[in-house]
């Protein structure tokens, strides 16, 4: 029992600065290395890279079809949390208040839809890696072999 | 007393050959319709929180959202939207309900119904905002092009096709300069058809709509504004035309658009002795938008000449161009908290924008063909699915003003404000 709360409490001291260097990189504006998020997609998808105009239209909801015609199914965390909010603006260039308001625009105008929201990361990576067509994002330390990284390149 | 009258509501939609002065009937007790609407509100939260919270049992191809909006209105002259001079009116609340099913990547269904209560401009019934049918064969990483047909949104500037969904907006009100809500049903939709096209391109990526219809003439409130009075006969929506071209660059950073309308309509009059002979009315609105969205803020400008021609209703034809035109600037100071400046002007006639020339022919104030508004307002975004919002207005004019609430012409004042609180939901 004495040997397990001292390891309990380091869990905590350790989720504690996890938290702090979170804040930091919040307030500087810059995501660690920790905190890099990568595109995966379900390994059916045959493409490897993605530029990021057309991640951005994906991730937009405004491009529903891979190239072989296969409908695309987005997968995203809630708009409050930092992994999304570093997502949009890492790797799309884009502000998260954007990304929702072109969600919004799409639903409540008829002309589109929302893309599907996920709780957790694992259920993120759960869902992509279920669903035939599926793409969405994960921090680097939350990727196994059953989802496929795809590179994202800047013009 | 009916009579008619030299286009002194011409302009955006509140144009008319006819002006009223009857009384109407008293506004609501606000205290008496808050109740049930708490009810509401109430209940679609707990409803929000219990699904948010739950497997979502539809599918995936199948989305269902839900909108809601309980307002208090406090004037300090002149009645909007209820009985609010001097009072709190509770009396303006929207709630409405949308559905999607995509049974094919390439075909989507789409309807929305409606609940909207606004004074007496608008009655609290439901009404099917839209309702669609939208086939993209053409679809690649570059394109894609495709057809909708039914009851369609009117692309309208930046915000005509989401107007009553607060979370889309800035604002409580929008501005009515260019969003003019007497003619809401009349803006919003028409039943027909748009051939639509996306590029995207390194440059950007632009979006043509372009659409021809019948326009919702036979809706509440719409011949109230149009002709000034609900008058025996019928207003009949005729075949109208309707586009926009959106430029966005960088994912929205900037967005430029250029939008415009061709809306018929004519008055077939009603058995004898309907006081109104028959006539036309052709709208034709153009607007320029613009937005330039950074982190922490945003700034947008709307604006262009509203064209509005009368001909028939036993006299000669007379085309008014209307001016209206806002500049917004928005500030987020966490992602949470933002608030908002803006000053939006309208003038009825671009050729009389003092309003003297009408005055002197009509006997009528000056001050009912222009208004210049000046907002301030602020926003708390709870969470994705709550928000809640205050905002003032410093208005000179009433240009805008819904007569409906404001039934005798001469208690109208030129200087008023409005103070408006919200609570806003959607799931």
């Amino acid at each position: 029992m004495n040997l397990v709360r001292p390891a309990r409490q380091s869990l905590q001291t350790a989720a504690r600065q996890g938290i702090y260097s979170l804040v930091i990189c919040v307030l500087c504006g810059f995501a660690g290395p920790g905190f890099t998020q990568e595109v995966i997609v379900n390994p059916d998808i045959s493409i490897t890279t993605l530029d990021v105009n057309t991640l951005r239209s994906i991730f937009g909801m405004r491009q529903s079809t891979w190239p072989d015609g296969s409908p695309i199914r987005v997968y995203v965390l809630d708009d409050g949390s930092d992994i999304h909010g570093h997502f949009a603006k890492d790797k799309l260039n884009i502000f998260p208040y954007q990304l929702e308001q072109a969600w919004d625009r799409l639903v409540f105008s008829g002309t589109g839809q929302a893309p599907s929201r996920v709780e957790t990361l694992d259920e993120m990576r759960e869902r992509v890696a279920a669903t035939p067509g599926a793409i969405g994002y994960l921090p680097k330390d939350w990727i196994d072999s059953e989802v496929v990284v795809i590179r994202v390149e800047r013009p | 007393m009916r009579g008619t009258c030299p286009s002194w509501l011409a302009g955006i939609g509140g144009p008319g050959a006819v002006f009223r002065s009857e009384n109407g009937s008293a506004p609501g007790n606000g205290l008496r319709v808050l109740r049930p609407a708490c009810v509401v509100l109430a209940l679609l939260a707990m409803t929000v929180t219990t699904v948010s919270r739950a497997e979502n049992p539809l599918p995936e191809n199948f989305q269902i959202h839900v909108f809601a909006a309980q307002n208090a209105v406090i004037t300090s002259a002149n009645n909007l939207f209820g009985d609010t001079d001097h009072h709190v009116s509770f009396d303006f609340r929207e709630i409405g309900l949308n559905g999607s099913w995509r049974p094919r990547h390439d075909i989507l269904l789409a309807g929305q119904g409606t609940y909207r209560l606004a004074g007496n401009t608008d009655d609290g019934s439901v009404r099917l905002d839209y309702g669609l049918i939208d086939y993209a064969p053409f679809s690649s990483p570059e394109y894609k092009v495709g057809v909708r047909g039914g009851r369609l949104l009117n692309p309208l500037g930046f915000y005509n096709e989401t107007r009553d969904v607060a979370f889309t907006r800035p604002s409580i009100l929008l501005p009515q300069s260019i969003y003019f809500d007497r003619t809401r049903d009349l803006a919003l939709s028409a039943d027909g058809g748009q051939l639509y096209g996306d590029y995207y391109s390194n440059l950007g990526d632009f979006y043509l709509q372009a659409g021809i219809g019948f326009p919702r003439a036979g809706a509440k409130g719409v011949e109230g504004a149009l002709l000034g009075d609900d008058f025996p006969g019928e207003l009949v929506g005729d075949l109208s035309f309707l586009g926009r071209l959106l430029y966005e660059r960088d994912g929205g950073r900037l967005r430029l658009a250029v939008s415009g309308a061709l809306d018929k309509q004519h008055y077939e009059p009603g058995e004898p002795p309907d006081p109104l002979p028959a006539g036309d009315i052709t709208f034709f609105p153009i607007i320029f938008s613009a937005q330039y969205n950074a982190e922490k803020w945003s700034l947008t400008s709307e604006f262009g000449p509203r064209g509005f021609t009368r001909d028939g209703f036993g006299g000669s034809t007379a085309t008014t161009i209307g001016e209206s035109a806002y500049v917004e600037g928005l500030y987020r100071f966490t992602p949470k908290w933002e608030a908002f400046l803006r000053y939006d002007v309208l003038f009825t006639d671009g050729g009389d924008r003092d309003g003297k020339e009408f005055e002197a022919q009509t006997g009528l104030p000056n001050f009912f063909r222009f208004a210049k508004d000046m907002t301030a307002g602020a926003t708390w975004r709870f969470n994705r699915w709550l928000l809640a919002r205050a905002e003032y207005h410093y208005v000179n004019g009433t240009a805008w003003l819904p007569l409906e609430d404001n039934t005798n012409l001469a208690d109208i004042e030129q200087y008023w404000s409005i103070f408006a609180l919200q609570i806003a939901l959607r799931y």
